[in-house]
């Protein structure tokens, strides 16, 4: 009441030196400005009234946000959206996968086995893919945590044992970013060579990678699919990176409005990012015969390989960052 | 299976590394400048030496001084 007793005398104070300049006569001043013109309006005074006004004390302006409207936005999107576009991402590849595997089962070998072991990935390659691996494992349960927590965990474990969990998912997915950072650079340094596209990748896409014809089309050490997930990871992988430390040190650059934008980014890609390795997990591990060889022991059969990547050793001698391990003379089957 | 386990190990030394640095840099101003403190009733911590009782002596009123004079003369 008070509030609006002090607003209706402003308003009556401004328009009592209002009245008399507008009574003004209105014609230009020798100087050619015309004050009358530049003067506070009735109308203006009373748009002014019921709005809160003042300056912010906080030294960082960035802080001074008082009402966001775009708030009501961004709530509904973490709400509402974000779990939908989670749910039928994850779930709905791990239901396609599932499908895929009953209908196809797993990718196996024709071929009897060579009995000769060729080196597939060298001990730094597989080390960082592992450390990448193991970081993005905790990275996407903690993030999901932050998505799932409450409407899944929430009522199973209750608020005190969901508060220590949450609080403790929130440092491990700060920390864990680190160690994703420099496992995708070196990664993107490492592979970027033999990710390049080349005239053999429209052919595998064209056959889905023989995963339905059982033919396997010709491939050089890394086939389309392994190259779409590795510009995947680099691409999707380095967009997390970005706008996860924008996250990771809140209003130190951008103000609260960009820091939503990142949030939409990080969460929405984060999302993309893991339905993509589920897909890539299952064709490592259970949807093809000996593929966890290459990543585990680091070797391969070489029937497998000619199976899967012949190009590589026939025309590069199945060359890794350590060079190539066989000469010209490999024979094609 | 033993460059697996030293890919956890590495990620899980990284992180713990620049999480507790992270960690430290987030700490409040007052908890990063704070020193060791004592308590104000511990005697021989603070300001009033080992002896101190905790009780505090009133000191003298004005009036009971001029008595103590007249009565000195």
């Amino acid at each position: 009441m008070k509030s609006r007793m002090a607003a209706l005398v402003l308003a009556a104070t401004l328009a009592a030196y209002t009245v008399p300049a507008m009574a003004q006569n209105n014609a230009p001043s020798p100087t050619g400005s015309n004050p009358t013109a530049q003067s506070v309006t009735e109308q203006q005074v009373l748009e002014e009234l019921g709005k809160v006004k003042g300056r912010g004390a906080i030294p960082d302006p960035k802080e001074v946000v008082l009402e966001q409207p775009q708030g009501r936005e961004y709530q509904a999107f973490h709400e509402r959206l974000l779990p939908w576009i989670g749910g039928i991402l994850t779930l709905g590849m791990l239901i396609a996968l599932t499908v895929f595997y009953l209908m196809r089962g797993p990718i196996t070998l024709d071929e009897r086995p060579a009995g000769v072991r060729i080196k597939r990935f060298t001990v730094a390659e597989r080390l960082t893919h592992w450390m990448t691996a193991a970081s993005f494992i905790v990275l996407a349960i903690t993030g999901l945590n932050y998505v799932f927590g409450k409407r899944l965990l929430l009522p199973l474990l209750g608020p005190e044992a969901f508060s220590v969990w949450s609080q403790w998912a929130k440092f491990l997915h700060n920390a864990f970013g680190w160690p994703f950072l420099l496992g995708v650079s070196v990664m993107a340094v490492l592979w970027l060579k033999d990710n390049l596209p080349d005239r053999y990748d429209l052919e595998w896409l064209r056959e889905f990678g023989g995963f339905f014809s059982r033919r396997h089309p010709p491939a050089r050490r890394f086939n389309a699919g392994q190259k779409l997930v590795f510009w995947s990871v680099a691409v999707g992988g380095g967009i997390l990176i970005l706008s996860g430390i924008v996250l990771l040190f809140p209003i130190s650059s951008l103000d609260i409005g960009s820091l939503q934008t990142a949030q939409y980014v990080h969460a929405v890609f984060g999302m993309i990012m893991i339905a993509i390795i589920i897909a890539h997990i299952y064709i490592g591990t259970i949807g093809m015969e000996g593929a966890s060889d290459a990543m585990v022991s680091g070797e391969v059969d070489l029937a497998w390989a000619k199976a899967h990547h012949r190009l590589w050793v026939e025309e590069e001698g199945a060359r890794t960052p350590d060079g190539p391990q066989l000469g010209r003379s490999v024979p094609a089957e | 299976m033993p460059v697996i386990v030293a890919g956890i190990g590495l990620a899980i030394v990284i992180s713990l590394g620049i999480g507790y640095l992270l960690y430290a840099s987030e700490r409040p101003p007052v908890y990063r400048t704070a020193a060791p403190s004592v308590r104000i009733d511990h005697p021989g911590e603070n300001l009033v030496g080992p002896d101190w009782s905790g009780l505090y002596k009133t000191p003298p009123q004005a009036s009971e001084e001029r008595q103590t004079a007249s009565q000195e003369d």
